[in-house]
């Protein structure tokens, strides 16, 4: 079956409700903003410590952020 | 690997440039031809000069997206220029009497567009066009 499967976010959502501002949460995060911009917009799939370090920067899950989008 | 070392950052180039700026005039001093010529050769540096004052972040600035898809984009200019190069060796297998100057023209200024076009979508692809020193990552 050919499928294809992207990763759904609400890092978007996480962050303003956390009252970061992309900047910040990028050198939060060790990345530039424009990186974060495109996780938050899917157009990039960040790696497992990149998804991880998020996690712990917005003292959330993994899983509460990123889920998998299969269609 | 010299560029791990070697940063073309906008101080660095600006400086090259003013040097770079004077030679011709030494040498036309000279030799006139020969003046002339690095004179031609200068004005190819300064349109290579204004694109590294673009240049992207030093290697060892980048984030994981970033060195993705430099990496990716480095694979297809080196894909694109080798396929180039086989352009003047068609050619000299025709026509061997053909001039270095006619070569040139054939191979060399498709390269340096392919260059400049696949930088310019590189640097698209990486959202920004302009380094500044204070970006984060």
């Amino acid at each position: 079956m050919l499928y294809t499967v992207n990763i759904k976010t609400n890092l978007k959502d996480l962050r303003v409700k956390s009252e970061i501002n992309q900047s910040e949460f990028a050198r939060l995060c060790g990345v530039s903003r424009q990186t974060i911009h495109a996780i938050e917009t899917s157009k990039y799939t960040p790696s497992v410590e990149l998804a991880l370090r998020i996690a712990v920067i917005l003292n959330l899950a993994v899983e509460e952020i990123f889920s998998l989008n299969e269609v | 690997m010299l560029f791990k070392f070697i940063h073309p950052t906008p101080k660095s180039m600006i400086i090259a440039f003013f040097i770079a700026q004077l030679f011709p005039l030494l040498v036309l001093g000279l030799n006139q031809k020969l003046g002339y010529f690095i004179g031609w050769l200068q004005f190819e540096l300064v349109i290579l000069g204004a694109l590294c004052l673009w240049e992207v972040k030093p290697t060892t600035e980048l984030d994981e997206r970033e060195t993705e898809i430099m990496l990716r984009w480095k694979g297809r200019m080196l894909e694109v220029v080798s396929s180039l190069v086989i352009i003047p060796i068609i050619i000299l297998s025709f026509k061997p009497e053909i001039s270095g100057w006619t070569l040139f023209i054939l191979t060399g200024v498709p390269m340096y567009v392919a260059f400049i076009v696949c930088t310019l979508l590189l640097k698209k692809e990486l959202g920004y066009f302009f380094y500044t020193v204070n970006e984060n990552g």
